[in-house]
C-alpha cells in the first residue's frame, strides 16, 4: 500500500502502525476500501475510497474510473437492498489549487442511503443551478484540475457541479441529515454517531465477506481514536 | 431470426438519455425521461412502423409471455400529430393487439405496448400542469376515474391545487400559499364517468345494452366489486403532498430542458391503487405534440 508523506488523517488510518479501532467493511482490489463514515448518521452510510492518497477520483483517469464505477454500482446494490431502495453517490472532488467545497483531499465517495435521491438533487440544484450530466463515471476525468461536486441518485446518472465552492463544506451531509430530521448534527467533526457506525461495520461485513455480492474481503483499515468525537 | 424490439426495462440510464433526447416519438421519449429520471413507469416495448408482421407477432408473444399477461395495453404514438389522430388506451389480447397494431403501421404510426391496468380501481388520477411563465397546477380525480377522463377533455378536475410566481430556472420549495378549487360536484363527475364507461369502455369490450348506459355502468362496476367510484374517497392532499409532486414536477420540467425549450408542460400519472405509489405515464409538450401547419 502507498502511503502518502503528508499529513493525512485516512493514510494514516490506512497504515498498519497505529492504535485503532477496525473499521473495514471491506477492501477491493488491494486499492480501494469500503468504511462506515465518522458522522453516521444514518445507518448504511460509508465512504469508498483508494487505500493510496489521491487528491479526487477525477485524478484516477478514464480507465480506472470505469472498473471503479462497476464496484460502486455493485456496493450501492448491496446498500440499497440492505438499508433502503434509494443510495446516492456523492463527492465534494478538490481541484489542483482550489479546495472547493471538500474536506480533505484524500478521495472518498460517500454512498448514502437516502429516503428520495430527487430531493437531495434539488437541494443541490438549488445551490448551483449549472448542472452537467455525463453518461459515465469515466467523464469525470476531465474535471481532473478543477474542484467539482459529484452526485449520482441511481444507477447510470452522474452530475457535476463546477464552481464547487458555492457549495458549503460537508454539503452533501447538510442537505442529507436536514432530509432525516438531524440537520444540525451534520458536521462529522462534532457528532460521529459511533452506535450507527459499529452497526453498519457489523451488519455490511457480512454481507460482503460470504462473496454473495461478488465483492470479497480483504484487509482491514482502522479509525484512530481520537477521531471517534461523540 | 426476428428482430427485438426495445423494451423500456432493458435500456441502460445513457441508452434512455439517448432515446429521450432522439424524440423521435413523443410518448416514448417522455417515458425515457421518466424512467431515466427513477419515476415508476410500467413496462413498455416500443414497436415501430417498419416492424415486418412476424416481428410484430413474436414480439407480442414475447412482452406477453415474459410479464404473464393475458392482454396489453395499446398506446399509439405517432410522431407530431395533426389532431384526429387514432386513440389507444385499450387493453387489448394477441389477436386484437395484432390488427391494431397492422392497422397502425399503414397509418405510419408506432405503437406502445405496455403492462395492462385496470381502469376502474385507480385511487387518483392526476396531471402536473407546469407553465413556464410561473403556474404550477395540480389537477386530480379521485378513486374510480382515470387519467384519460383528464386528457381527453371529457371532464373537469376534482380538485385543483395551484401556485403561482414559480422560478423554473431556480429551484425553491414551492409558497405555502395554494389556491384550491373544488371545480365539479362528485355526484356530476361521477355521472359523467358511468356515462363514459356505459358508452364506450364497456362496448369497447363486448358489454352493451339497450337501456341506460349509465345504469349498465353501476350495475357493471358493482358486480365486478369496482366500487371506488361509489364509495372512495378522494385523499386528502396536504402541503407535503403537494410539495412532493411540486418537486416531481420541478425536475422533469428541468431535464427536459436540455432536450428542449417548452412554454408548457403536462405530466400525467395515476395510482393504481396497488399500495406502489404513482405510476407515470407521460410528459407531454403541447409545442412537440402538435404539428404546426
Amino acid at each position: 500500500m502507498s502511503i502518502c508523506h503528508i499529513s493525512c488523517d485516512f493514510c494514516t488510518e490506512f497504515s498498519d502502525d497505529d492504535e485503532t479501532i477496525d473499521r473495514t467493511i471491506t477492501q477491493l482490489r488491494d486499492k480501494y476500501v469500503l468504511i462506515p463514515t465518522l458522522g453516521c448518521f444514518r445507518e448504511g452510510y460509508c465512504l469508498y475510497m483508494p487505500l493510496s492518497h489521491k487528491r479526487s477520483f477525477a485524478v484516477l483517469g478514464g480507465e480506472e474510473l470505469a472498473t471503479v464505477e462497476n464496484e460502486l454500482e455493485a456496493i450501492r446494490g448491496v446498500i440499497a437492498r440492505e438499508y433502503t431502495g434509494q443510495v446516492i453517490l456523492a463527492e465534494h472532488g478538490p481541484g489542483l489549487h482550489d479546495r472547493g467545497a471538500s474536506c480533505c483531499d484524500h478521495a472518498h465517495m460517500h454512498v448514502i442511503p437516502v429516503h428520495s435521491s430527487r430531493h437531495i438533487f434539488l437541494q443541490f440544484y438549488r445551490r448551483n443551478g449549472d448542472v452537467k450530466i455525463l453518461t459515465r463515471l469515466a467523464e469525470l476525468e476531465q474535471y481532473e484540475n478543477s474542484s467539482y461536486i459529484y452526485l449520482s441518485c441511481g444507477t447510470g446518472q452522474h452530475f457535476v457541479w463546477q464552481n464547487a465552492s458555492d457549495f458549503g463544506r460537508q454539503f452533501v451531509r447538510q442537505v442529507c441529515a436536514e432530509f432525516e430530521g438531524l440537520g444540525p448534527m451534520y458536521n462529522w467533526r462534532t457528532f460521529s454517531f459511533r452506535e450507527n457506525m459499529m452497526r453498519t461495520k457489523e451488519h455490511l461485513r457480512k454481507r460482503f465477506s460470504n462473496g454473495t455480492y461478488g465483492i470479497g474481503m480483504s484487509g482491514k483499515s482502522h479509525v484512530h481514536s481520537s477521531q471517534m468525537v461523540v | 431470426m426476428y428482430t427485438q424490439v426495445k423494451w423500456l426495462s432493458s435500456l441502460s440510464r445513457v441508452e434512455m438519455w439517448d432515446e429521450f433526447l432522439k424524440n423521435e416519438f413523443p410518448k416514448w421519449s417522455s417515458l425515457c425521461l421518466l424512467r431515466y429520471l427513477g419515476f415508476r413507469t410500467l413496462d413498455a416495448v416500443l414497436i415501430n412502423h417498419d416492424v415486418s408482421r412476424a416481428d410484430i407477432t413474436f414480439n407480442l408473444h414475447e412482452f406477453t409471455t415474459q410479464l404473464s399477461l393475458n392482454k396489453v395495453l395499446i398506446r399509439t404514438d405517432g410522431g407530431k400529430e395533426r389532431g384526429g389522430y387514432p386513440r389507444g388506451g385499450n387493453s387489448l389480447d394477441q389477436q386484437q393487439a395484432f390488427d391494431f397494431i397492422s392497422n397502425m403501421q399503414e397509418l405510419k404510426r408506432a405503437v406502445i405496448l405496455m403492462q395492462p391496468t385496470n381502469r376502474f380501481t385507480n385511487s387518483l388520477s392526476l396531471n402536473l400542469l407546469m407553465d413556464y411563465s410561473g403556474a404550477f397546477v395540480v389537477e386530480a380525480l379521485g378513486p374510480g376515474f382515470d387519467i384519460s377522463d383528464l386528457n381527453r377533455g371529457l371532464m373537469r378536475p376534482q380538485v385543483s391545487i395551484s401556485t403561482a410566481m414559480v422560478d423554473w430556472e431556480t429551484f425553491d420549495p414551492p409558497r405555502p400559499y395554494l389556491t384550491k378549487h373544488v371545480s365539479t360536484p362528485i355526484a356530476e363527475l361521477r355521472q359523467q364517468r358511468l356515462s363514459r364507461i356505459g358508452q364506450e369502455l364497456l362496448p369497447a369490450i363486448g358489454i352493451s345494452s339497450d337501456g341506460s348506459p349509465e345504469v349498465l355502468a353501476e350495475e357493471w362496476l358493482r358486480s365486478n366489486g369496482f366500487v371506488g367510484l361509489f364509495e372512495g374517497m378522494m385523499p386528502p392532499i396536504g402541503f407535503s403532498t403537494f410539495r412532493k409532486w411540486y418537486e416531481d414536477g420541478f425536475m422533469i420540467g428541468m431535464f427536459y430542458r436540455r432536450k428542449t425549450r417548452w412554454n408548457a408542460l403536462v405530466v400525467s400519472a395515476s395510482d393504481l391503487g396497488d399500495g406502489k405509489g404513482l405510476c407515470f405515464w407521460d410528459v407531454s409538450n403541447p409545442q412537440e405534440k402538435f404539428l404546426v401547419d
